[in-house]
């Protein structure tokens, strides 16, 4: 017998599965245009008399969706009616139906969805784990653990605002990553970043030395004006465009994953890294010449600057001239010194 | 020189990375659920949700790993054929009116090269050109995505057709008839779980554009009625071509397929009376000699106990992943339970289960059992088995 997970994940994250879920309000009752839309999403749910799922039961399955889209903001019946036309109804009146452990919706489930789930769970979590993986949810989904002194089933969670089999994937996909997380006891990446920072403020002290004549006492602000800027560019990008970057930079996954991932072609991908990445070194150059009011050699100070702190080629990335090629700055203006 | 400089390229990569996962890093406090996960997926939300959530997702890698998880998962194909939108690149690509031209030209040349006088060999027959089922991808390897996307991965971004396991050529030129390929039997797999793979399939394939002749819901209808593999956008044209050329060559493959087919219907019916025995076992109450206390099979490998004479009932689950069918309780705390696939489940406190090995692989029916060390379980084809020792040892019964 497979082993009960000793902390469910309904238990471990309640608050991304109740996240700000109040009680679902009377919407629906008080609002008579909103009772045809409600009767015609029954109908269209058309789940088997077999299942024994009442009128109900599934009003109130929609209006806890409801609940959960709009939670506390004010919603017009536009608006809560062009909601429920995007609901997947039938899927949703499945899991009402399983939820409340009908044996023919069970049966239906099952034969439906169990051989998908545990293909899922390979494809996330590998051969040697995917049947826990399946094992774990199949159980919540029945509703053997308990969670708040009864019984309750992982259906419950679901809303209907995508299929029930993507709902599932998605479900499965949290809890190894989450396991994964747990088990690789990442460190926060603060620490990282502070390591690095440590690490390369080392090694540019032992690159110029304490006695370097050349050593800027300016040159930590030139370096936080520069990460402050970047940071402010990425900041105003489309967070489709910062989305594509996060993936690339800091996933470091190739053009065909992000591809995969975003639903784009790989050369569409790189066209629009590369527009991006235009596009921040533009408003980098234009923050720090035309808001910083620096002047063109204290621009090309920085960036020797972030050569030498970050020898990572951060200029050349976004696309400015090699160090060789640099003329040779000159000395920063005391008066006009970055802020 | 080289080495150095492409270090140094890599080196200045990685810092880069480096400081713009600085610059993008945010923190994982309100991650989406996965009903919004999946949404987002599937690209349900609205313009304004999939902005916030983006935002979000660009700043929380541990969304950003679930989303690449998902996206492994694969898409199954749905009964509507529904998809993840393509590239349009891809889609271009795979266009049946691109492809159908070279696939004509394939067929052309197969059919002319069979036909090709070939030198006299000692008593055999000219070759044929005959089909073999393709081979289904592996259960390890990950689900194909949707179409297209599969393709996108390969390093060079060109679609690497040749290589993918659906695509492999379903062309198997013989030298001597004693050498053609038959079709690998159906293997036991129940009919839904059968069309559901064809469909994936199918559906994979008719996106990719190799299938376009036979739409998916053909495919499933023709499934149904006779279990051949669906058949590539190569292979109706290419049976209608191989039968055309010589009705006598290709007689005895066809009647091959025919007991194969007939085999593989005879299976799928056995599978699906088993099927059908199991979905009348739903809700299936077992007694004890207590009458207030009593079990119940609810399906899909769940039980349910209850102790006030069914008002109310808890929930158990004895092995997740297997059907149960029958089951006996001899006392108020043991209970045996058995189902197809060699299933023999026993309980001695009336919460801990443990699997009994079968003593047969078989589809088990019934079980009576006079206690937890006694019990006599029947096949689905009219076997009988006890023990008298819990399991440990079986013997025939009569």
């Amino acid at each position: 017998m497979p082993p009960r997970p000793a902390n469910s994940s309904i238990e471990a994250n309640p608050v991304a599965f109740e996240r700000a879920s109040p009680e679902p309000a009377a919407h629906f009752r008080g609002s008579s245009a909103l009772s045809d839309v409600v009767e015609r999403c029954w109908q269209k749910a058309a789940a088997p008399e077999e299942w024994n799922l009442t009128r109900e039961q599934f009003v109130a399955a929609l209006e806890h969706s409801t609940a959960h889209r709009f939670q506390a903001a004010l919603r017009s019946d536009d608006a809560v009616e062009a909601y429920l036309a995007t609901l997947h109804l039938s899927d949703l009146a499945l899991a009402c139906a399983c939820s409340a452990g009908n044996p023919a919706a069970w049966d239906f489930f099952v034969t439906r969805f169990r051989p998908q789930l545990y293909r899922a769970a390979r494809a996330i979590a590998g051969e040697a784990n995917a049947r826990d993986l399946a094992d774990s949810l199949y159980a919540d989904l029945y509703g053997v653990g308990e969670s708040e002194g009864r019984q309750k089933s992982l259906f419950d969670y679901f809303h209907g605002r995508s299929k029930l089999s993507t709902w599932l994937r998605a479900v499965l996909a949290q809890r190894h990553v989450d396991e994964v997380r747990r088990v690789r006891k990442t460190e926060p990446l603060e620490d990282e970043v502070g390591r690095e920072r440590r690490e390369i403020s080392e090694r540019a002290t032992a690159a110029h030395g304490s006695a370097n004549p050349r050593l800027d006492p300016e040159r930590p602000k030139y370096l936080a004006v520069l990460q402050a800027t970047l940071t402010a560019a990425l900041g105003s990008l489309e967070s489709r465009d910062r989305l594509r970057l996060a993936y690339y930079y800091v996933d470091d996954r190739t053009l065909a994953e992000i591809g995969c991932l975003l639903g784009e072609h790989e050369a569409t991908v790189s066209r629009k890294l590369e527009r991006t990445r235009r596009y921040v070194r533009r408003r980098v150059e234009a923050a720090l010449r035309e808001d910083r009011k620096w002047t063109e050699a204290q621009v090309r100070l920085c960036l020797e600057y972030a050569c030498e702190e970050w020898p990572f080629g951060l200029p050349k990335s976004l696309g400015y001239a090699s160090r060789s090629s640099l003329r040779p700055a000159a000395e920063p203006d005391a008066a006009s010194a970055p802020e | 020189m080289g080495e150095n400089s492409e270090m140094a390229s890599q080196e200045q990569q990685k810092a880069a990375a480096n400081l713009l996962r600085r610059s993008l890093h945010g923190s994982d406090d309100g991650c989406p659920g996965p009903d919004i996960l999946a949404a987002y997926f599937e690209c349900s939300l609205d313009v304004q949700e999939s902005a916030r959530y983006e935002l979000h997702l660009s700043q929380c890698a541990r969304c950003r790993e679930q989303l690449a998880a998902l996206d492994r998962a694969g898409a199954p194909a749905e009964a509507d054929g529904a998809q993840r939108p393509e590239s349009s690149y891809w889609a271009w690509f795979w266009d049946w009116r691109r492809l159908a031209p070279a696939v004509a030209a394939l067929i052309v040349a197969a059919v002319w090269i069979a036909r090709l006088p070939k030198p006299k060999q000692a008593g055999g027959p000219p070759p044929l050109v005959t089909m073999s089922e393709p081979r289904e991808a592996p259960a390890t390897s990950p689900e194909p995505g949707p179409a297209g996307i599969e393709n996108r991965s390969s390093p060079s971004g060109v679609p690497n057709a040749a290589s993918s396991p659906n695509h492999t050529s379903n062309l198997v030129l013989s030298e001597t008839p004693s050498s053609r390929v038959p079709a690998p039997p159906m293997s036991k797999e129940t009919e839904t779980d059968s069309l559901e793979k064809k469909n994936e399939k199918a559906a994979g394939d008719f996106a990719l554009g190799t299938s376009h002749l036979t739409p998916p819901s053909t495919i499933s209808r023709n499934a149904a009625a006779s279990p051949t593999p669906p058949p590539s956008a190569t292979g109706s044209s290419e049976l209608r071509a191989t039968s055309s050329a010589s009705d006598e060559a290709i007689g005895p493959p066809m009647i091959e397929m025919k007991n194969q087919q007939a085999s593989a219907a005879r299976v799928s019916a056995q599978r699906a009376n088993l099927e059908a025995a199991v979905r009348r076992s739903v809700e299936k109450f077992i007694d004890t000699p207590d009458p207030k206390v009593l079990w119940r099979i609810t399906g899909g490998g769940f039980v349910q106990r209850s102790e006030d004479g069914g008002l109310s009932w808890q929930k158990q689950l004895p092995d997740a992943g297997t059907q149960l069918t029958a089951g006996s309780a001899p006392s108020e705390k043991i209970c045996w339970l058995v189902g197809p696939g060699g299933v023999i489940v026993l309980t001695t406190d009336a919460k801990d289960w443990k699997r009994i090995s079968p003593p047969a692989s078989a589809d088990f029916v019934a079980i009576a059992a006079e206690g937890a060390s006694n019990a006599t379980v029947t096949t689905a084809d009219g076997r009988r088995f006890s023990t008298s020792d819990g399991g440990v040892h079986w013997s025939p019964a009569h």
